[in-house]
């Protein structure tokens, strides 16, 4: 019964991606759950399996137009649990590779399991890792792609409106930790269930001091370097990934790091009430 | 009416003190001389330079800015900065957020106009002395008029070719002072200047004049005869005198003034009669200057002492024989001997500036040299710098050449330094200078020397260089190169009087 919802959003998304490459891009993420949008009450019934045929469809339509995609999908894993899961597919008509979701939040985690790695996939243009919505809240994830050393974030987005204004601020911040590109592909629509929207505002971003080592107009804000501001649609941008491995190399902080002070467990006096509520 | 003219002022060296934009000044005052209007912009000040250029530009409409180019680099190998990058974004910014002509100028853009020109592209240049240049281009800008009788503009043809024209204009050096309206008055707080002379504990906010232009000296590395001039062109003793006492009566912040020629004592005769006339007027002013060791007699020691003189820098550049004459500095070490000894017996403070690995310098000879200094020299300050910049069309270009350190034709827009390549390679003779330079508080290399071997900075210097290389050629890779003009006779000298109007 929901096949009906899923076409029309596999054939919005095959339009996006018509018009993407139209635009000269490489590699295109689409947003998170991009089949079905979030209702995870429903995930055991719009869940796919990973790989399957919605998974083939995302391969031959990289085969063909010679791109990378990254999609979110509802995963029904051979574990029998359920995932919230980006995928990558490349031009060779290939499965490349797939992110589950680690981080959940309280109601999520009723339904869907958690993720435990994140991989990073060398293209032949550099270092991608993948990431979601509700990751972004965590600085944890970024650092650990950063620790990686990845040159494009590709974020596969599905976040309530009513957080859009944090996760705004959390972007541009997110994407310094992580010393790379962010591409937060961001889905849009109501969840009629629970009554609210999702905030969309697509956007790929920079660490804002590369951008201003780059160019010589620079403005303040410019580190959004697209910004889909309303409804859906495409933005491609252009990012010489060497140049941007050129500045990292001089402007790291990777190397004024002191592992070893982060993380440590907390003793029952440093430890916040919160933290020991759970 | 007058043209709508903004200066930039890109000079951003806080070391050893900020020095005022005096080239700025002058170009200012030449232009208000001339009916123009101008407005400075001195991004020493600016944290973030293209976001101020950016402000002022989308401000006010302008019909020309002038971009000041003090220094291509900041001359030191230990701790390379080029500032070229920025010019050309600041050109960039000119084009997109004006309609306005963009012209460089400067002893930085004076150094290697044609690439600089190429790199930047700029409308238009002035290389050499600014003064008469950029009042000749106002008017041509105006009313138009033959192109190539502007002195010293710097500009592309119809043909594609880029042309230099002669410095066949000069301007009555003793009619114009620097309009000092344009230093921002952060120049003269107290502790500035101090907070970045990291040799002097006290350091009182000054002002600074030329009392010539240019310089009649060879040494081998200098290009001011280029840039300045050979050193012709003098204020009256009086016209500098009266330029002092009028900039510190009006600004009472200034307590001591320094004198900005490259070489003040040389030709001798013409200091001694600058000294002469601050005694006969009793300026009782503290001021500095530059001296060449050559040029220092007994006589004027003492006048120096009794014209108010409290602090001399020497070029004393090097402390063998051997490398004194490579150099070709004109005196030997029983001079600078006897140059110490004089300074030594005298209130004023003297200050050796010397570098460190030039030429044909053996990593034993530098070892004795600072052991001499030790045992034989006495001076307030020892300022040093690790290797020479090489600039092009000198006799250090061509050594560098011969070393390796530079390709044939490689151009010296990009900072390129003479280390000689023993001594970079000697990390014990490396060390021996660190420990020197920290053994004495009066000494002063580089401010991080604690924090780092010298070796270790000189191989992240050589690989700054070469990023700055790579950087220049990732520009240059989407910009056309420029061919000279073939040459042209040359227009005949034209004396303007900016100061009488």
């Amino acid at each position: 019964m929901h096949r009906p919802v899923e076409t029309a959003n596999q054939r919005r998304a095959e339009r996006h991606i018509t018009e993407a490459v139209r635009q000269g891009a490489h590699l295109i993420c689409l947003p998170e759950a991009f089949l079905t949008s979030g209702n995870i009450l429903e995930v055991a019934e719009v869940s796919v399996p990973i790989p399957g045929p919605e998974t083939g469809r995302l391969c031959e339509l990289s085969q063909q137009f010679g791109v990378y995609l990254v999609a979110g999908l509802l995963e029904r894993g051979d574990d029998g649990k359920y995932y919230s899961t980006s995928v990558l597919t490349g031009p060779q008509g290939d499965l490349i590779g797939k992110y589950r979701r680690v981080h959940c939040h309280d109601l999520e985690s009723r339904y869907l399991s958690s993720g435990s790695e994140y991989p990073v996939f060398d293209l032949e243009f550099g270092r991608v890792g993948l990431l979601q919505g509700y990751d972004i809240n965590f600085p944890e994830a970024a650092r650990e792609y950063f620790r990686r050393g990845v040159d494009i974030l590709a974020c596969s987005a599905l976040i309530p409106d009513m957080f859009a204004y944090v996760a705004n601020m959390r972007l541009p911040t997110r994407t310094i930790d992580a010393e790379c590109i962010l591409a937060f592909a961001s889905g849009i629509g109501t969840n009629l269930y629970a009554g609210f929207g999702y905030m969309g505002r697509s956007q790929i971003l920079a660490d804002p001091l590369f951008l201003e080592a780059e160019r010589f107009d620079f403005v303040d804000g410019d580190e959004r370097m697209v910004l889909l501001e309303d409804g859906e649609g495409v933005g491609v941008v252009h990012v010489d990934l060497d140049r941007m491995r050129q500045y990292r190399h001089k402007a790291t902080l990777r190397h004024d790091l002191h592992p070893s002070t982060y993380w440590a467990a907390l003793d029952d006096q440093s430890a916040p009430p919160e933290a020991k509520g759970k | 009416m007058g043209m709508r003219v903004l200066l930039i002022s890109t000079n951003k060296i806080r070391v050893p003190r900020p020095a005022l934009p005096i080239g700025m000044a002058y170009i200012s005052a030449a232009l208000k001389r001339t009916g123009h209007d101008v407005d400075v912009l001195d991004l020493l000040w600016e944290s973030r330079d293209l976001k101020a250029v950016r402000e002022r530009l989308t401000s006010k409409p302008y019909d020309v800015v002038g971009i000041a180019v003090r220094n291509l680099d900041n001359l030191t190998f230990v701790d390379p900065i080029f500032f070229g990058p920025m010019t050309e974004k600041i050109v960039q910014c000119v084009r997109k957020y004006t309609s306005a002509k963009v012209v460089l100028g400067g002893s930085g853009f004076s150094v290697e106009p044609l690439a600089f020109f190429e790199y930047a592209q700029p409308d238009y240049g002035i290389a050499g002395e600014g003064e008469a240049g950029i009042v000749q281009l106002m008017d041509y800008l105006k009313v138009g008029g033959p192109i190539g009788e502007i002195s010293g503009l710097c500009y592309v043809d119809a043909n594609g070719y880029f042309v230099q024209n002669p410095a066949n204009s000069a301007f009555d050096l003793g009619a114009l002072a620097p309009d000092r309206s344009v230093y921002d008055p952060r120049y003269f707080e107290e502790g500035v200047s101090a907070a970045s002379d990291l040799t002097r504990d006290h350091q009182p906010a000054i002002e600074t004049l030329q009392t010539k232009r240019g310089c009649k000296l060879y040494c081998s590395y200098c290009i001011i005869r280029k840039t300045e001039g050979k050193g012709n062109r003098f204020k009256e003793p009086a016209e500098v005198v009266g330029e002092i006492q009028r900039a510190m009566a009006e600004n009472p912040s200034v307590r001591e003034f320094e004198i900005v020629d490259a070489t003040f004592n040389f030709p001798l005769e013409y200091a001694a009669e600058i000294c002469t006339e601050m005694i006969r007027v009793k300026l009782n002013v503290p001021w500095y200057c530059q001296l060449t060791p050559n040029a220092i007699t007994p006589e004027f020691v003492d006048l120096l002492a009794a014209a108010g003189c409290i602090r001399v820098d020497l070029g004393t550049d090097a402390l063998t024989d051997e490398a004194l004459a490579d150099l070709q500095k004109g005196f030997d070490m029983e001079k600078v001997l006897e140059v110490d000894r004089l300074f030594t017996a005298s209130p004023i403070e003297h200050t050796h500036c010397i570098f460190l690995g030039g030429p044909g310098e053996t990593s034993a000879a530098l070892r004795e040299s600072i052991s001499f200094t030790e045992r034989f020299l006495n001076p307030a300050q020892i300022y040093a710098n690790l290797g020479i910049r090489i600039l092009s069309s000198t006799k250090l270009e061509q050594q560098a050449v011969k070393a390796g350190i530079l390709t044939e034709g490689q151009g010296t827009f990009v900072p390129a330094y003479y280390v000689e390549p023993a001594i970079v390679d000697d990390h014990e003779t490396l060390d021996f200078v660190r420990d020197a330079y920290l053994r004495h508080k009066n000494w002063y290399l580089w401010w991080g020397l604690r924090g780092q071997s010298l070796s270790d900075r000189a191989a992240y210097s050589k690989q700054t260089v070469a990023d700055m290389q790579r950087e220049y050629d990732y520009v240059m890779s989407t910009k056309t190169r420029l061919e000279k003009a073939p040459r042209r006779p040359t227009s005949r000298p034209t004396l303007l009087t900016l100061g009488s109007t």
